[in-house]
């Protein structure tokens, strides 16, 4: 016989690598359905120590009920057959359930706090007033909007990979969304208003000369997992976890590194004190995520470390899992659930928020006009394009609103020298009326409209102008080039030699006589929006007879170049988080030395004066007069020009309701789904 | 055959410590350095990150203010699986517990202050006093911590994994090892209060030199604004050629100056000065305490050793300083994302390419050759970015085609999908297989048309090569098929060009095509290696590079062996 690979052998070989890969794909198949019945009896387990646990049955047993009736229908609703404990439960039977006759307990639920007359002020500190909050409330009641419906999936594009959502390790912007969703801090502020009130504290004291706080809890708050909020949790959040070095949350720890101690008082009081009197540190400990101790504490410092996510709270939602060995990983979307056993009046009214990753910005969009997202952050161009489509706009809304976390852009001039004393050198900027008619000169309007799309608000200091620290008196610096002429001709710089250039007519220790105006424009190179900017400067400088050289470097070479004070000019941006920052990092004199954030070197006393001033008042009506000043001081100097602040747009679906813009941003849980049958169906 | 592919093996060896070197000193000197990414956060500052501490806390665990060739060393000796020395400890959740690591000197010796700081010989010995190790503390909370740690350690024997050999120590080694990590970082703050201290006075002095030369000048009759001009362009102090750029202190150049004690700011040099020294003396007071804990051996060893000098243990790649989380870690969610791609692409691209090639020699200049070589070549020619964005413009958007998705892997209900296709109540679901088969299209038609060129115009020419053979001829003479001349005499020889290409395509699958992974929004190998890159994230990089070292000169060596066997005239004996 000859043995040659033949016809047959050929078959036989592609029957075998089919029957290989069947084997193959039949266990992946496998795995999964194990995976799914993991999960099933993981989420049992926990109901029956929620059961166990629960001391008040009426509104334990109902919210247990309720999750073992969404078991119920997740099971049927997937028929795979799914063995537990030796017993078959399909598609076609039913889980056992508890009787539904379990009455409704209507009075818990809304009660958070007595009434103020009997108030127990016993952990208080005499002599000091408190400050009550009132219960907690809804910005506003979904359930009062016409047509909604309870249930669906609130799907929000992001445009790029979240590294983790355990909390504290990490800061970017994306995971801050998800966790605001899930964990609960002492405090927050209003919607509106823009005010601390208290989430999880339902009172606290403030020490006015600003070195202790005490915080007083509210006694019903629990956790996702039923188990009542304490002081011990605050303190272990803040003592055991942000504060144990052998734990990576280096960032936490260096802001809230005013924090002498924490003593817990009672059960539901504590008592932080500091090491410093600022204004800031009764934002900065109310603001703490309060982490469940039971929950955090079973595990070593460094699997923490290297937690993906590690995620529960006291929040409108939760993950569906807590299982340590099952976490979350990048890549797959974050899902978190509605928290049916919210303590607080106001539960979300979806039943989940997913958050998908989609790093190319025309596959987000297309993503998202095909429905696999409710919301999505376009860029400018893609806002310019649609904002009048109408085509786009019958199915989806457009939002957009300055709001207390809408970032600045500015360009920051040189007022000390380049380079930092001694070595450096002088650049025209020093001389504020220099710098007054460079912002003259640019005409920040027509920046927005050519430049960024049209997205934008002229903007004339560092914070939002929805924050109550930005001064409402102040108008920005009009686009007037005779004036700017003027002020340079002033501050000596004049072209007396027609060769269209301006020269320094004055000999002092800055320049000597006939140095021409010229300065170097720093930026990073971000495509086109770059482009533009430069295009702009360069040609309204040359309109001025000021020879303005882009130069366009890398940004992980640009902090460098920040900290060397090695630049004439540059343009960057701010982020916000809070409606009032701390100013001084950036403004004060003293951050000029030792490689502070006051790169441009600006050096004023009375702006420095307020700050320290600012910072050291309690009063948060006479810290805003303050802020208002140092305000005005900015506005007169202009050490930056501020171009603009960039307000948030979002596009979301029409599918979603209540959709509110607030200062504070959005909230997510209170949108709810149209339901389907009611929705006009998209043409 | 064998001692060959053990020599080329051991020759992989230097060749990976050049490549690993030269990337590693690449990182050091582009601009920035290593971890600038952590300098600027994303462009944008935050005005309340307090950037400055946390950046020295983060620098300082992942030693990145050490010299770069220090740096490399260490990593060197984390990756070796032969390691010399003390065993590291493995915690319980299976993570290197090292070695505390050694205080830095101070960074300029006392004698340098003349005599204006004189510190303590005991402080060591002081604040070992004031913060004592609590191994024998009678507290009830300490109590209770170690019968826990205990229990904790006597559930892990009985559950058969091994324990330390004191796990009592557990909690005093975990206290301990906070405050020196506390006491450290204290130090290395204090140091830069020193470092700012010395900046101020180098100022001072050369505010006071350029005073002098200004009244100097002033006196040979200059008017005043430029004898201050030219004063300061003429004079500076001696002692800031010792301070570098980004406010760092060259401080052996300083110690070689003598200081001038009648500046205004040497006080507050001096205290500054003595503040490091208290804060070092803490830091080694901590450290002694942490090394006694460690040395009680609270968790168990890593590794097997060999008496006590060397053991084998698994390599360390180390951290992403960026993300916070083990490279590995990183890599193995990555790996089977770009591996999935490439597997269901790369045969695609074999069985087109190889047939058409073929068919193309066999037909050479005829109608069958050209238009397959023009197509070819033309599809090879769109760049993919541009393929991908039209792709998903027209194919994945509802308002054209709409037939595929536009980005991932899987649908947002894939979760709750069957695994196999199914039809319930009539109604067809695809389920998670096919759900993922059809998300897998688009990047796969992307990662696969470009590759049809190079592969069938090389099978085509390995194949004309050997059809102008005299064997070829001969077999033809004798009455050999046509189909049998192409695949067993002409084929089988032009195997050798297509092996190499065929080799070379296992590194290219392990690195991830960035611009299909950016397109499609898939998180591979390609996205995780291009964010290291531009955070100049040192380990990240690092491991990718080394481990796709590794499988480029497998790969080759393996092509070498397939040529032996492809080919019998080829031996390596």
């Amino acid at each position: 016989m000859q043995n040659r690979f033949g016809f047959k052998d050929g078959l036989m070989l592609v029957l075998l690598i089919i029957v290989g890969l069947l084997v193959i794909v039949g266990m992946f198949g496998n795995d999964r359905v194990l995976d799914q019945v993991q999960k099933i009896e993981g989420k049992v387990a926990e109901l029956e120590k929620a059961v166990a646990t629960s001391g008040d049955a009426g509104k334990g047993l109902q919210s247990v009920q309720g999750e073992l009736n969404a078991i119920r229908d997740a099971i049927n609703a997937r028929p795979i057959n799914v063995f537990v404990n030796g017993v078959a439960a399909d598609g076609s039977g039913s889980m056992p359930v508890m009787p539904q006759a379990v009455p409704p307990n209507e009075t818990t639920s809304r009660s958070t706090s007595s009434s103020s007359n009997e108030r127990d002020d016993s952990w208080a500190r005499p002599g000091v007033p408190i400050d009550w909050q009132p219960p907690m409330t809804a910005s506003s009641d979904p359930r009062e909007v016409p047509g909604f419906a309870e249930n669906g999936e609130f799907t929000e594009i992001f445009g790029a990979q979240l590294p983790r959502i355990t909390p504290y390790l990490s800061g970017d912007v994306y995971s801050r969304r998800i966790l605001d969703q899930v964990l609960e801090s002492l405090a927050s502020y209003n919607a509106d208003t823009l005010k601390l009130e208290g989430v999880l504290a339902d009172a606290w004291q403030f020490d006015p000369d600003g070195m202790w706080l005490r915080v007083h809890l509210r006694p019903d708050a629990r956790f996702s997992d039923g188990v009542p909020v304490t002081a011990e949790d605050v303190r272990w959040t803040i003592q055991d976890f942000i504060f144990n070095e052998r734990i990576e949350a280096e960032r936490s720890r260096s802001i809230l590194d005013m924090i002498e101690d924490v003593e817990v008082l009672d059960d539901h009081a504590l008592e932080i004190t500091f090491n410093k009197a600022l204004f800031s540190n009764l934002s900065g400990a109310l603001s703490v995520a309060v982490l469940p101790k039971h929950y955090y504490s079973k595990f070593e410092e460094s699997f923490i470390n290297q937690s993906t996510g590690l995620l529960m709270g006291s929040g409108w939602f939760k993950l569906e899992s807590n299982d340590p060995d099952n976490q979350w990983s990048p890549g797959s979307d974050v899902v978190i659930v509605r928290n049916d056993r919210y303590w607080g009046p106001n539960k979300a009214a979806l039943e989940s928020l997913r958050y998908k990753v989609i790093s190319e910005p025309v596959a987000a969009l297309v993503g998202f006009q095909n429905g696999d997202g409710d919301m999505l952050s376009p860029s400018s161009s893609q806002y310019a394009e649609l904002r009048s489509n109408s085509d786009f706009l019958t199915d989806n809304a457009i939002y957009k609103w300055v709001n207390m976390r809408s970032g600045n852009g500015f360009i920051g001039w040189q007022c000390g020298q380049r380079g930092g004393p001694p070595d450096g050198t002088w650049t025209p900027f020093h001389d504020k009326r220099v710098r007054k008619a460079m912002t003259m000169a640019l005409d920040r309007e027509q920046m927005i409209r050519d430049i960024y799309a049209g997205v934008g608000v002229v903007s004339t200091g560092p914070s939002s102008p929805s924050s109550p620290a930005s001064n409402p008196g102040i108008d920005p610096w009009p686009y007037d080039l005779d004036q700017s002429r003027l002020l340079l001709k002033e501050s000596g710089w004049e072209d007396l030699d027609g060769d269209g250039i301006l020269e320094y007519q004055k000999d002092d220790e800055y320049f000597s006589k006939g140095t021409p105006f010229k300065f170097e424009f720093t930026i990073t190179n971000s495509g086109e929006i770059s482009e533009r900017i430069i295009s702009y400067l360069v040609s309204q400088c040359e309109g001025l007879g000021i020879i303005c050289e882009p130069r366009v470097v890398d940004w992980s070479f640009y902090s460098d170049m920040l900290k060397s004070r090695d630049f004439d000019a540059m343009i960057m941006g701010w982020s916000a988080s809070a409606p009032e920052s701390d100013p001084r990092q950036i403004w004060h004199r003293d951050s000029i030395q030792n490689q502070g954030d006051n790169f441009i070197q600006w050096d004023n006393q009375a702006a420095s004066d307020l700050i320290d001033e600012g910072r050291m008042t309690m009063d948060a009506e006479s810290r805003m007069m303050i802020w208002h000043d140092f305000h005005s001081i900015l506005h007169d100097e202009q050490p930056y020009t501020f171009v603009r602040v960039a307000p948030w747009i979002r596009f979301i679906n029409r599918d979603i309701g209540n959709v509110q813009t607030y200062p504070v941003g959005l909230m997510p849980h209170e949108f709810f789904r149209v339901s389907a049958d009611e929705a006009t169906p998209a043409n | 055959m064998l001692s060959y592919i053990g020599r080329r093996l051991f020759l992989m060896i230097p060749t990976l410590f050049g490549i690993t070197f030269m990337v590693f000193m690449l990182l050091a000197l582009a601009p920035g350095g290593i971890g600038a990414s952590l300098r600027s956060a994303g462009g944008n500052v935050d005005a309340d990150s307090k950037a400055s501490l946390q950046l020295l806390y983060i620098e300082d665990r992942y030693g990145l203010n050490d010299p770069a060739v220090v740096q490399y060393f260490r990593w060197l000796s984390r990756i070796s699986p032969i390691k010399f020395g003390d065993r590291s400890l493995r915690n319980y959740a299976g993570d290197l517990e090292d070695p505390p690591r050694p205080v830095k000197d101070l960074p300029i010796s006392e004698q340098w202050f003349q005599g204006d700081v004189t510190a303590e010989k005991k402080l060591v010995e002081k604040a070992i006093e004031a913060n004592p190790s609590l191994a024998n503390d009678v507290n009830q909370q300490r109590i209770g911590q170690v019968e826990m740690a205990e229990a904790a350690a006597d559930e892990r024997r009985d559950r058969g994994f091994s324990v330390g050999q004191d796990p009592s120590a557990i909690p005093e080694y975990k206290d301990a090892n906070k405050s020196y990590l506390r006491a450290r970082a204290q130090y290395l703050l204090s140091t830069r209060t020193l470092a700012s201290a010395i900046a101020g006075y180098a100022s001072e002095d050369t505010d006071r030199l350029i005073a002098a030369e200004t009244k100097r000048l002033e006196g040979l009759g200059m008017p005043s604004d430029v004898a201050t001009r030219q004063a300061a362009s003429a004079v500076k102090s001696a002692y800031s050629v010792a301070i570098l750029d980004a406010g760092e202190i060259d401080y052996s150049t300083l110690a070689r100056i003598a200081p001038d004690t009648s500046l205004k700011t040497w006080p507050a040099v001096c205290s500054a000065y003595s503040d490091t020294v208290q804060k070092q003396a803490a830091a080694l007071a901590a450290l002694s305490r942490v090394q006694d804990a460690y040395r009680r051996g609270p968790y168990p060893r890593s590794g097997i050793g060999f008496g006590n000098v060397v053991s084998l243990d698994w390599p360390d790649f180390g951290k992403s300083f960026t993300i916070g989380r083990s490279v590995i870690d990183l890599i193995a969610e990555a790996l089977p994302v770009t591996l999935l791609l490439n597997v269901v692409a790369i045969p695609f691209i074999y069985f087109i390419a190889v047939p058409f090639g073929m068919q193309a020699a066999a037909q050479q200049n005829k109608w069958f050759d050209k238009v397959s070589g023009t197509v070819f070549v033309m599809f090879w020619s769109i760049p993919v970015v541009w393929a991908g964005v039209l792709a998903i413009g027209f194919l994945a958007n509802q308002q054209y085609l709409g037939w595929f998705p536009a980005s991932g892997l899987h649908s947002n209900n894939a979760d709750d999908m069957l695994y196999l296709p199914n039809w319930v109540d009539g109604i067809f679901n695809r389920g998670y297989l096919i759900d993922l088969l059809w998300h897998l299209v688009l990047p796969v038609m992307c990662l696969v048309y470009g590759g049809f060129a190079v592969l069938a115009k090389q099978t085509r020419a390995a194949m004309l090569d050997n059809y102008t053979m005299d064997f070829v001829r001969t077999a033809r003479a004798k009455g050999v098929s046509d189909s049998s001349v192409k695949w067993h005499h002409v084929f089988r020889n032009s195997l050798l060009p297509i092996i190499t290409i065929f080799v070379l395509v296992f590194p290219a699958m392990l690195a991830g095509s960035v611009v299909i992974e950016r397109i499609f929004s898939v998180p591979g190998m390609g996205s995780l290696i291009i964010q290291a890159i531009f955070n100049m994230d040192r380990d990240v990089i690092l491991a990718n590079v080394f481990m796709i070292a590794i499988v480029n000169l497998l790969a080759l060596l393996l092509a070498d062996i397939l040529y032996a066997v492809a080919d019998p005239r080829v031996t390596y004996d």
